[in-house]
């Protein structure tokens, strides 16, 4: 039998959980992924599923960074990659890629990403506005840094994101 | 032309003519087509490749057919390539275009897609708008 107390296993639970909750406070759920060797966040809210693969349908006459559309039970979604507006290397067939399906209003699809770090909820606070030295490219994108793990994570703004995309950018 | 029909169909359906562009499948509502004939590579009639702006066709070695199209602007002949079938596609299976692809999309006249039975995604074109 054990010998911890009822009060040591709750200080310990809390001691556990300091640093992710604080009741008091607002929590944003996010979605924390990489691409290359960045990570990057989308809002919890507007990330609808994280699918680990699915067989990708080619369309002709579409840019490059457009994977083509995917059957997700019966309804198609288009995937799209990212690294072209976010100014990273294309990181095409990389193994064991997730695609985030994201909707925003009226706009939807889904999201190549690498891989999917983690799915948490943190204090709003810990989001904090982006720095001033963010490159120029990432500053109508970006809409908070927080610290993960030691890394830095870009919140990005997904709404922002289809919509430049739906411009003709990326 | 082919009939195909689909194992099980479903009520109700489109009837669609199918054929292929290059490696792609494009679809129209069957309305718009009054006849198809087959033509040699360089037969008459427009090409679809050069029509929606795909990679030129001059690779294209396989057999062709010339649809005769009631184009609202006249009658219009299309080259495309087979197998060219008429095929009744459940409305279950037409989706609209997803709205990046719709905003992205550089092919006139792009208006839905199908996914038939194998799983391949068939591009549905609106004739009206060529």
């Amino acid at each position: 039998m054990s010998e911890l107390t009822l009060d040591q296993v709750l200080t310990q639970s809390r001691e556990a959980h300091k640093d992710t909750v604080n009741a008091d406070e607002p929590t944003v759920k996010l979605v924390v992924f990489a691409l290359g060797d960045e990570w990057f966040a989308f809002y919890g809210h507007h990330i609808r599923e994280v699918l680990a693969s699915a067989d990708v349908y080619f369309i002709p006459g579409c840019p490059p960074s457009l994977e083509g559309v995917i059957n997700v039970r019966g309804d198609i979604e288009s995937v799209i990659r990212l690294n072209d507006m976010l100014h990273l290397p294309d990181s095409a067939g990389r193994s064991g890629s997730n695609i985030l399906l994201g909707r925003v209003e009226a706009m939807a699809s889904g999201i190549r990403v690498d891989r999917v770090i983690d799915v948490l909820e943190v204090p709003q606070s810990k989001v904090q506005a982006p720095p001033a030295n963010l490159p120029d490219h990432l500053r109508p994108l970006v809409l908070g840094i927080l610290s993960l793990q030691g890394r830095p994570v870009a919140v990005l703004d997904l709404d922002r994101i289809f919509s430049d995309y739906a411009r003709g950018l990326g | 032309m082919s009939e195909a029909r689909d194992s099980q169909p479903e009520s109700p359906a489109l009837a669609m003519v199918l054929f292929s562009a290059g490696p792609w499948r494009i679809g129209i509502e069957a309305r718009w087509v009054g006849g198809s004939r087959r033509a040699a590579a360089d037969g008459p009639g427009e090409a679809i490749e050069s029509l929606l702006g795909l990679p030129a066709e001059g690779s294209r070695t396989g057999p062709c057919q010339t649809l005769s199209l009631k184009h609202p602007e006249g009658g219009r002949a299309l080259r495309v390539g087979e197998p060219v079938a008429l095929a009744e596609i459940p409305i279950s299976r037409l989706h609209r275009l997803p709205s990046l692809i719709a905003a992205r999309i550089g092919l006139r006249g792009a208006r839905a897609l199908a996914l038939a039975d194998d799983g391949q995604a068939v591009l549905i074109f609106d004739p009206s708008r060529w």
